[in-house]
């Protein structure tokens, strides 16, 4: 988690350079930070979109998240790589965000939400730019809760335990969210 | 569990459970001879075991647009205003130029090779934990804050804390005092800058990077030896010396 703990006295940056850009930044340097940013931003917008599905928002969720992780770096403890440390912040970002849930409320009310994802790729749904939609496309349109679980299992790697505890769910329910995702995506890249 | 071939839809329910290889081997052997006899369930199973495979080479996306520049615009804003330093703000009409006297400037290149002096000096030492703590003075303390509104308002001293006993219980206080105190004056100092001359600004950044490094150093040595009561010392001397220069900028116009 990201959360300090009392343990968190001091900042330990244990790294080879002792001035890493990243120790640098924990330090307060904003050039450094800069270039932290530059090394990162890709990676970290790729996450917000994919988790969000909305380019626009997730360009304000990235600039959120490294503000966020310009605050946090001094309590970076190294535990983790700081990738790692990064991107799970992003997630983060992303599922305390109110403008994201507040569209998938209203998503939901208009009935082409979650809990039944049957007509996800209806009459309305996929773009017919090509013949085959790719996958980025279709992770897109995914319900949310699908989405999300699809995106930090299948290309962020994060085991079904990690993401029950991030999205307050059960692990099981973790899995079910996954199979529904991969059979919708399978569905929308054979029409 | 049985012999008996399985169905399209016991291979449907099971699938998940399989590629989660949640199965055990016998129910996976008769999941995979169902596969190899039907060709509906065959595709499936292909299809579905290659998305994972693609999801994870998918290419990372890019911006429409720089996103920094708004970002650097938010780390620099104060995190927590001081008493005083609104007081300061609102006094400074933005339309108003500075001018800096030769005497401002001058006294302020003597503070600024001071602390690259002892700053230089604490980067060096950084590593050797034999020297003895405290050998760097602190350098140019600020003086108590003036009621008379007539004269400058002078931040409050920083938060000098030797925090060199292992147990460190205020610890976490301390280092927010300090990120606190110095996002604070590090937005006055951004302010400030555009009022200063280059050279002027050239040496503040060049001392910042500086004691950035000495920081950073101390947090690395820190690292590798948590429990060392000198490397707290050196890490907070090197804090409080960021604190002391920057609040040393921060009130460089104003000293007329
Ligand atoms: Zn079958």
């Amino acid at each position: 988690m990201l959360t300090a703990t009392m343990e968190d006295v001091v900042t330990t940056i244990p790294s080879e350079e002792p001035t890493s850009d990243v120790a640098l930044a924990a330090a307060g340097d904003r050039q450094a930070f800069e270039r932290v940013y530059r090394a990162n931003v890709q990676r970290v917008f790729s996450i917000c979109v994919r988790m969000c599905g909305d380019r626009g928002r997730a360009e304000e969720l990235t600039q959120d998240a490294f503000v966020r992780a310009w605050e946090k770096l001094p309590l970076f403890r190294g535990e983790s790589a700081f990738s790692t440390w990064l991107h799970r912040l992003a997630v983060n970002v992303v599922l305390n965000d109110r403008k994201v849930l507040g569209r998938e409320r209203a998503r939901a009310a208009n009935g082409d939400d979650d809990e039944d994802g049957e007509a996800l790729y209806g009459a309305s749904a996929p773009p017919s730019h090509a013949d085959r939609m790719d996958l980025e496309a279709a992770i897109e349109l995914l319900p949310p809760g699908a989405r999300r679980v699809f995106v930090l299992h299948d290309v962020e790697g994060y085991r079904h335990e990690e993401i029950a505890e991030m999205l307050g769910v059960t692990s099981g329910g973790s899995k079910a969210q996954l199979h529904r995702a991969r059979l919708l995506l399978r569905e929308a890249l054979n029409r | 569990m049985t012999n008996r071939p399985l169905t399209c839809e016991q291979f449907d329910a099971a699938l998940s459970d399989y590629l989660e290889n949640a199965l055990d081997p016998a129910e996976r052997t008769a999941l995979e001879s169902h596969a190899s006899t039907c060709d509906r369930c065959r595709a499936l199973l292909a299809e579905l075991s290659a998305i994972p495979t693609e999801a994870g080479a998918l290419h990372d996306l890019e911006p429409s647009r720089d996103l920094w520049p708004a970002i650097a615009q938010r780390i620099a804003a104060p995190v927590v205003a001081l008493p005083g330093a609104a007081a300061r703000r609102e006094r400074r009409p933005s339309v108003r130029p500075w001018y800096l006297t030769p005497a401002s400037l001058a006294a302020a290149a003597a503070v600024l090779i001071a602390v690259t002096a002892s700053v230089t000096a604490l980067a060096i030492r950084t590593g050797r934990t034999s020297a003895p703590a405290g050998a760097v003075a602190a350098n140019n303390p600020a003086p108590a804050a003036q009621p008379n509104d007539s004269q400058i308002d002078i931040p409050a001293p920083a938060p000098r804390v030797t925090n060199a006993s292992a147990t460190r219980p205020n610890a976490v206080p301390v280092q927010e005092v300090y990120a606190r105190e110095i996002a604070e004056l590090d937005s006055i100092v951004r302010d400030q800058r555009s009022h200063l001359d280059t050279s002027t600004v050239t040496v503040i950044e060049k001392n910042l990077h500086i004691i950035n490094q000495a920081i950073a150093q101390s947090r690395a040595a820190l690292a590798r030896d948590p429990n060392s009561g000198f490397l707290h010392h050196q890490l907070n001397d090197a804090l409080n010396q960021k604190i002391s220069l920057l609040r040393t900028v921060a009130l460089l116009p104003a000293r007329t």
